[in-house]
């Protein structure tokens, strides 16, 4: 990994197209401003991660699924006057 | 050869292939599927997948469960799926997998939607990166 040292203000250029600056630092906080092409995704690692593992949860359950809300709708027939 | 999806899935013209570029998030080897509407449940769609047996989602579709979705997103997600043709492209739409958890509630993964393009046969996942949706919104709680 490539460690550089910033201070609020300084840019750093990444492949010619992506520009990044370091906006402010607040204690643990550090905010960033990045510019770059609309085809290049730029999102937290966490949500990646969170849609990754909800990916693999939702892999396997569509008996389970299906199954759940064929019940949900039948109650509701059920109940409907 | 895959056969691109031509037109909406229904329970008359019960499955076609899609094909995924990219592949799912954290997922990318899954690429080809099949997509069928499931004749019990009207309005759902199963997305099998061709590449790894016994992979496959019950998808909704984002805008029944939730009709001002596009206009609650930020204005950079609303962009990004914009470009990829939804709200403006018609056979362009956004759809969510399902899950469902031990105690019967049933989420939908809102961060992380597809947009099926059926005129194409493709798609592709996208994670919203600022619009606060997580990926386990109950929409059916015991």
């Amino acid at each position: 990994m490539l460690v550089l040292t910033r201070r609020p203000g300084e840019v750093l250029l990444i492949g010619g197209e992506i520009r990044l600056t370091v906006l402010a630092v607040d204690g643990d906080r550090v905010k960033l401003g990045i510019e770059a092409p609309r085809s290049i995704s730029i999102v937290r690692a966490e949500l990646v991660e969170a849609v990754s593992e909800a990916n693999r949860q939702a892999a396997h359950a569509p008996a389970r699924v299906l199954e759940r809300l064929r019940r949900t709708l039948t109650v509701r027939s059920v109940e409907s006057p | 050869m895959l056969q691109p999806v031509q037109e909406p899935i229904t329970s008359e013209s019960p499955q076609r292939t899609i094909m995924f570029p990219n592949g799912l998030v954290g997922c990318p080897e899954w690429r080809r599927f099949t997509v069928e509407a499931p004749a019990e449940l009207p309005g759902l769609l199963l997305l099998r997948s061709l590449d790894e047996p016994g992979i496959e989602f019950v998808l909704a579709p984002v805008l029944e469960l939730v009709p001002d979705f596009l206009d609650q997103l930020a204005p950079a997600d609303r962009a990004a799926l914009a470009a990829l043709g939804v709200g403006t492209v018609p056979d362009v739409q956004l759809w969510t997998t399902l899950s469902v958890y031990d105690d019967g509630t049933v989420t939908a993964n809102l961060l992380g939607p597809l947009v099926l393009d059926f005129s194409r046969g493709c798609g592709t996942q996208v994670v919203l990166a600022d619009s606060g949706w997580g990926t386990r919104h109950p929409i059916v709680v015991e």
